[in-house]
């Protein structure tokens, strides 16, 4: 390995150099929730643009109208990005979980086989499994 | 001695269960620290989180004397952090020799980085043109160690290298390990089976259910051994 000292020193000055972001680990809770009020969000602003589309009179109802047609367009646009980032984060959720577990139980498996192994390799000392 | 990663008062987990309770120790800058302990210690995800491979919840993790907590896990390895992880990490269809080609990544040449490997392990080059899927278990964890070494590590971490070796072979690697950190690399060693890896520490730290039991030299760790793993108190080293 050459150069080592100067290896630390390089080291040092790389990791001095990083961009680090704030940790996020509750990321996905963030989007379930943020979705969760997107979605709400979405519902109010629909039921209102629906009075507001009624309310519309005088002469010329139509400005009002065309107005509420819109704000009924941005609450269902609201609505489906909630539902969008709800089931990012409960998936990324999900996944997570069955990933750990299916981490634990290969882990477990191969603890199985070692142990099955070392007890056949333990009459050979110089045996090298694969 | 300075020291080149410190963990202070770590926390992590999967979702609500939290597997990592307030870990803190140093590693000094070219010395052997081995984390022992049990399955299901905690002892992998210690080795995630210090990569950026899994977030901590809590705590510190400095580096070089920075908090790098929320680093990129390749920003990480592109600064000199490598991990060598359980199950050696090896492509089972690509030769030695394409192996060593990966690791030219780090601005180095193929030439030095086989002259290195070959003169480190002579088995290996043997095996150049051998897919390494069928290389035996002791030569796949050298390739691994090679892999790794090639990138010039500043800090090298190693997750289980005895898993499903011969005794002979583990004593062979950990040689090898010993002649790494005389070379000044700081070398973090995960184990569960304490026998060899003891014999290269400088240091050495019991995790036991997330945390850490104790923290020595290995010979007043050897003596908590049998008691850390089997649940009972230990008296004898330093707590933390």
């Amino acid at each position: 390995m050459q150069g080592q000292p100067d290896r630390i020193e390089q080291f040092e000055a790389d990791i001095a150099d990083l961009k680090i972001t704030d940790p996020s680990a509750r990321r996905d809770q963030l989007s379930t929730r943020l979705g969760i009020t997107g979605m709400v969000a979405g519902v109010v602003l629909g039921v209102y643009a629906y009075s507001l589309s009624y309310g519309a009179g005088g002469d010329n109802p139509a400005p009002q109208q065309r107005d509420a047609i819109v704000l009924g367009l941005v609450a269902v646009s609201v609505a489906v990005v909630g539902a969008a980032l709800y089931v990012k984060g409960a998936m990324s959720s999900f996944l997570r979980f069955w990933l750990v577990r299916d981490l634990h139980e290969r882990r477990a498996q191969t603890d199985r086989v070692v142990e099955q192994l070392g007890g056949a390799a333990s009459d050979d000392p110089s045996a090298d499994q694969p | 001695m300075s020291t080149l990663l410190s963990l202070r008062e770590v926390r992590a987990g999967y979702g609500p269960i939290e597997v990592l309770h307030a870990i803190s120790f140093d590693v000094p800058t070219g010395s052997v620290v081995a984390v022992l302990g049990p399955n299901g210690a905690g002892k992998t995800t210690l080795l995630s989180v210090i990569a950026g491979l899994h977030p901590a919840t809590s705590g510190s993790i400095v580096m070089a004397g920075r908090r790098v907590n929320g680093a990129e896990p390749d920003a990480l390895a592109r600064a000199g952090l490598c991990l060598v992880p359980e199950g050696r990490g090896i492509f089972p269809n690509l030769t030695v020799h394409e192996h060593l080609r990966m690791a030219t990544h780090s601005r180095r040449r193929l030439r030095d980085i086989e002259d290195e490997t070959y003169e480190r392990f002579p088995r290996l080059a043997e095996r150049r043109t051998q897919v390494a899927g069928t290389l035996s278990g002791g030569e796949q964890q050298m390739l691994a160690l090679a892999r790794g070494l090639a990138t010039r590590p500043a800090l090298l971490m190693l997750d289980e290298l005895s898993m499903g070796l011969a005794p002979l072979i583990v004593e062979e690697l950990y040689a090898q390990v010993a002649a790494i950190a005389a070379s000044g690399v700081s070398i973090v060693v995960v184990e569960q089976f304490a026998g060899t890896v003891l014999g290269v520490a400088d240091l050495a730290a019991i995790l036991v259910q997330g945390r850490i039991g104790a923290v020595g030299t290995p010979a007043e760790i050897q003596a908590d051994l049998s008691a850390a793993y089997l649940g009972a108190a230990v008296d004898h080293a330093r707590p933390r």
